[in-house]
Formats: C-alpha cells, sequence, structure tokens
C-alpha cells in the first residue's frame, strides 16, 4: 500500500427526492489498499459505489480517481482502470466464455486474444470446462466467479465491490474472498469492499469506514473500529450489545470512573474528562458470567444481576441480565449451560477495565 | 341461426377447397401486415433502446406519449396517411394511394408506438445492474444498446408479435388508403367487412376464421416466447 491517493471523494451529498443517500461524504482510498465500507441497509454504500464507478453523479461535492477529475470528458479513460461487482449476479445469456470475454469485446480486442485469455482465465478458476456452457446454468457462487473474473479481465487498477458475496454460502463466499485477496496481492490492485459482514470486514480490509445514514461516522483500522468505535450507533453495528449511559465522575491515572445505572465501571480514560456524560460499551462476548456466591473470575471489575433471557445461537447462548441496567453476555453453549443459567438466577458478570470503552457524548 | 350454419359449413368449405380468392385475400393481408412489421420493428426498436438508454429533459413525457399512442384510432392514420399520399400530399408523387405501399405505411404508423413502447418497457424490466455492468465495462453507447436488446429478446419480441396482430386485424386505415380494391388492396378485414355488408356471410366466415387462426397462432407464439423467457430466468 502506498500514499498515492486513488479515490479521493470530498463533500459528496447524493440526494434522491427528500432523502439524502450520502451527506457531505468525504473519504481517501490509496493504490493497493483495500478498504471495507460497513453501514446497515439503506446506509448508502451501494450509492457510495456507484458514485465511485461514475454510474451516478453526486448532487454535490467533488469525485477524483488517480489524481483526476471526473468528468464527462474524463469517464471513458477513467472506466478504463475501474471494475465493479454487485451484490446481485449479473450473467448476459450467452455462454460463460462470452460473459468473461465481453469487457474485452467492449474494448476491441480481437477475437483471437479474447479466446485465449478466456481461456487462460477459467482454467485459472478451474472451470475451463464451463466455457461453452449458458451462463444461466451455473450455480450462484460460480456465477457470481465467473462475473468477478470478467472483472479481472480488464485488468482494473480500483475494484469496486458492492456486496459480493451477500447472496453466497460459506464455501463460495470463501472462494471469493480468496480471489479478492490473491488480486490484491498479486497486482496491488485497490479495492472498496462494501459489505454488511462485519467479521468479513474484518478478514479481507486494511481500513474500514463506518457509514450510517449517508455520513461516514468512523474509519481506521479494524482494531480501531470494532474495538473503540466513535458513536454509539457504530458500537450498535460492529456488534457492542451493552451500552450504558454514564456520567464521568474522576479520571485517575488513565482510569475514568463512570456512574452507572449498573453502578461505578472502570474503564481506561481516552480523552474524556470529568462531569463528560458518556456511554459505557461492552462486547458481550467480552463478559464472563459466573453464579453469584461462586466467586469472582480474574478481572475482580464487575456486577451482580438477574438473568432475565436467555437465547441459544448455536454455539453460544445469549445472557441477558437485570444488573439496574441490562448487560448482555455470549458464553460457550456448554452442556446444560442454559439450564445453570435459567432466567430468575442470580449471576456475576465480570470483565477486564481494558475491555471497556467509553463513547463521549 | 339456419344462414349462420351453412354460413359455417361453406367457410370450411372455402378453406378446404383453398378457394383461390380467399387465399389471395388471405396471402395478401399476411404480406402487407408481416412487411408493415418488419419496417416499423426496425425504426421502433432502436428508437425504444435508445429512448430507454439515454437521460434526456422530457423522457418521461415521450414514453408516456408513446404509450397513448398504443390507442391511436386506425381512422386517424388512415385519414393522416390518405393526405399525405393523396395527388396533393406531399408524398402525392410516388402515387401511393390505393396501393398496398400506402396500406404497409399506415399499418408501419400504427404499430411503431406499439413496438417503441413494449421496447422500452421491456428493457425497463431487466435488472438495472444489467445496464451498470455494461457501462461498467466501457461499453460504447451502441455497444451497450444493442447488448440490452439482446437480454430483452424475448419481450421486445413479444411486442413485435403483439404489434404484427394489431396491424393484421386492422380495419379503417387500410380501407381508405387502400380502397379495398378486388385482387389489388383487398385484405381479410376489408373483404370481411365488404362481404357482410353485401350478405355475403359464408365468405366472411371464412375469411374470419382464417383471421382468426392467425390471430392465434401469433398468441400462440407470444405464449411460447414468454414461457421460454420465463424458464430462462429460473434458477438453475
Amino acid at each position: 500500500m502506498s500514499e498515492e491517493q486513488v479515490v479521493g471523494l470530498d463533500r459528496i451529498t447524493r440526494v434522491y427526492g427528500e432523502k439524502r443517500a450520502l451527506d457531505e461524504v468525504s473519504l481517501s482510498v490509496f493504490r493497493g489498499e483495500i478498504l471495507a465500507v460497513i453501514g446497515p441497509s439503506g446506509a448508502g454504500k451501494s450509492t457510495l459505489m456507484r458514485i465511485c464507478d461514475m454510474l451516478e453523479e453526486p448532487s454535490s461535492g467533488e469525485v477524483t480517481l488517480f489524481g483526476m477529475p471526473v468528468m464527462k470528458k474524463t469517464r471513458k479513460i477513467l472506466r478504463e482502470r475501474v471494475g465493479i461487482l454487485f451484490q446481485k449476479t449479473v450473467l448476459f445469456d450467452r455462454s460463460v466464455a462470452d460473459n468473461v470475454g465481453i469487457g474485452l469485446r467492449y474494448r476491441g480486442c480481437s477475437r483471437d486474444d479474447i479466446n485465449g485469455r478466456v481461456a487462460e482465465c477459467l482454467k485459472s478458476l478451474g472451470m475451463e470446462e464451463y466455457g461453452c456452457r449458458s451462463a444461466r446454468t451455473l450455480s450462484g457462487g460460480e456465477g457470481q466467479r465467473i462475473a468477478f473474473a470478467r472483472v479481472l479481465l480488464t485488468g482494473p487498477d480500483l475494484l469496486l465491490l458492492d456486496e459480493p458475496t451477500a447472496n453466497l454460502d460459506p464455501l463460495a463466499t470463501k472462494m471469493l474472498e480468496d480471489m479478492i485477496r490473491t488480486e490484491n496481492a498479486q497486482h496491488n490492485t485497490t479495492i472498496i469492499l462494501n459489505t454488511h459482514d462485519q467479521s468479513q470486514g474484518m478478514r479481507l480490509a486494511d481500513r474500514i469506514a463506518v457509514l450510517m445514514d449517508g455520513k461516514i461516522v468512523q474509519t481506521g483500522t479494524p482494531d480501531e473500529v470494532f474495538y473503540h468505535p466513535a458513536t454509539v450507533a457504530a458500537a450498535r453495528f460492529v456488534g457492542f450489545q451493552t451500552l450504558i449511559e454514564g456520567s464521568v465522575l474522576t479520571v485517575a491515572e488513565g482510569c475514568a470512573t463512570v456512574s452507572t445505572g449498573a453502578g461505578l465501571i472502570r474503564a481506561p480514560a481516552g480523552s474524556v474528562r470529568s462531569g463528560d456524560a458518556v456511554t459505557v460499551a461492552l462486547r458481550s462476548e467480552e463478559i464472563t458470567v459466573s453464579l453469584s456466591g461462586t466467586g469472582t473470575p480474574g478481572s475482580g471489575e464487575g456486577v451482580s444481576g438477574t438473568v432475565c433471557s436467555v437465547r441459544k445461537l448455536g454455539p453460544v447462548i445469549e445472557i441477558t441480565a437485570d444488573c439496574g441496567v441490562l448487560i448482555t453476555a455470549l458464553v460457550p453453549a456448554r452442556q446444560h449451560v442454559a439450564d445453570v443459567f435459567a432466567a430468575g438466577t442470580r449471576v456475576h458478570l465480570s470483565w477486564q477495565v481494558s475491555q471497556v470503552h467509553l463513547i463521549s457524548g | 341461426m339456419d344462414e349462420i350454419i351453412s354460413g359455417i359449413i361453406e367457410a370450411f368449405h372455402l378453406i378446404v377447397t383453398l378457394d383461390p380468392e380467399v387465399m389471395e385475400i388471405a396471402q395478401r393481408s399476411l404480406t402487407v401486415s408481416m412487411e408493415a412489421t418488419i419496417i416499423a420493428a426496425l425504426i421502433a426498436i432502436p428508437l425504444g433502446a435508445i429512448i430507454y438508454y439515454f437521460s434526456f429533459r422530457g423522457k418521461r413525457i415521450v414514453i408516456g406519449t408513446i404509450q397513448t399512442l398504443y390507442a391511436l384510432p386506425t381512422v386517424l392514420v388512415g385519414l393522416l396517411v390518405y393526405l399525405l399520399v393523396s395527388n396533393a400530399g406531399p408524398l402525392g408523387m410516388f402515387r401511393m394511394l390505393y396501393t398496398t405501399n400506402a396500406m404497409v405505411f399506415a399499418q408501419v404508423l400504427l404499430i411503431i408506438p406499439i413496438i417503441a413502447g413494449l421496447t422500452i418497457a421491456g428493457l425497463s424490466s431487466l435488472d438495472k445492474e444489467l445496464k451498470y455492468t455494461i457501462q461498467s465495462l466501457n461499453a460504447s453507447a451502441f455497444q451497450a444498446v444493442a447488448t440490452l436488446c439482446r437480454e430483452a429478446k424475448f419481450a421486445i419480441m413479444s411486442g413485435v408479435l403483439l404489434a404484427f396482430g394489431r396491424a393484421i386485424a386492422e380495419v379503417g386505415a387500410v380501407m381508405m388508403v387502400g380502397g379495398n380494391i378486388r385482387h389489388f388492396t383487398r385484405t381479410l378485414t376489408t373483404a370481411i367487412s365488404l362481404n357482410t355488408s353485401m350478405g355475403e356471410f359464408a365468405t366472411s366466415i371464412a375469411l374470419g376464421i382464417i383471421l382468426l387462426s392467425i390471430a392465434l397462432i401469433v398468441n400462440f407464439g407470444m405464449n411460447l416466447i414468454q414461457t421460454r423467457h420465463m424458464g430462462g430466468e429460473k434458477d438453475v
């Protein structure tokens, strides 16, 4: 990854009727970087993608690609260097080989050149015997790989991936993710990836931008975004289930003591000061649950409460306890654990001070 | 009632024996309407595709107008073509009045809105991602329009068949500009009209059965295309 800016968005706003799909979005993406844009449905992710691919014009603001401003006269040149893959698999009603080679055909390549490159591409995908088949006979995963291969064959310097694995099964998702990683590693291709799958963002991205209600609320490394979200909404989106409002009583030696409905909670102070209103954010998987009276494990930081709901979520069980406020923890679904922590049971919830995150405001 | 029954029996006799005059009229009807449909398709499909693909001010009004013209009164088209091709009209030098060319001309005008409108509807029913993908692959406008038309071919073909059905069943315009001249411009619809007014029910019924058969074949063709289209959409 270099500091060469590939995508520059400067105060981009896109309005549809009365809805502001994007609201003054500014963002830079650098050469060789994989940037994941995460956010809930309707946040404006796809609109952002279409604007980056010049398929839509912003209502206001400026887009630069590879250092050139996007204008009518630069669009054709810039498009040569950009490829996009959508969530919905787009295949043309023709053979697999024709689907893969159609971008080259649009670029005026010779038939022999196209045939050779398509055959090579299909071989690299292990799909050489698929060339003559109708694209409509492909499964969802195969189709999306072919659609991706079609984009890659045009040799883009910037890849825009709009939730490309949202409709795929885990195996097909893994295969496509491998293709994304390989393309980035081998060709230093800059990639912007829209996803609502946070773990996919963690797996693939160098940097993550959180888009909510048309605004970028945070950009940072995956660790920064997932463990130190900037807003309550972002925290909720990246999986913080316990968000407790409070006010900072004291700050001493980098540690803040916050008064909350669950009692006093200590946390790394960061930039908060005494008297600040804050939200205490705790990740459910970082909270340990034990029966009251059996001793507090490890950390010594925690609160007691009564279990009010237990939900089985496959390999884990979600336990919500009333501790003055509701606190949710995830525990491994060991045998009988749901019976041990049944509703009404008194429990102690504990965590490490370093795992508590404070959000100002 | 007896008249109708005997008319039907005689009609079948005319059809089975391939009565020369009935066959001549049927053949002329088919030729005129097929020519009109081919010419209209060559104009209306690119027109519809261009209207769909490009953004321009007043696009919605243009599409709304085309859709309104689906129900264009045939006699109005007849009047317009009559005024254009009559000796005093701007196309009078071609001496088209009371020829099959004038009939083709009238039918072309009548069905262009249908084919153009249904082309736009067919293209609009494609996924928007398809258009975006073609654009993002840097296709020229011509390549994009051609690819989109190919993707919407079944919907467009249905529109063409529907237009053919409208053309062959039309009577007002061809009567006005063709003149219903025996062995020259007489078609199924104008012949039915004339024979009925003269009390020649058997010939009218025979011609009516042929017209209905053509309509059924067209409808069957449309259903076949639509079924194939739906089959092609299925996930595999």
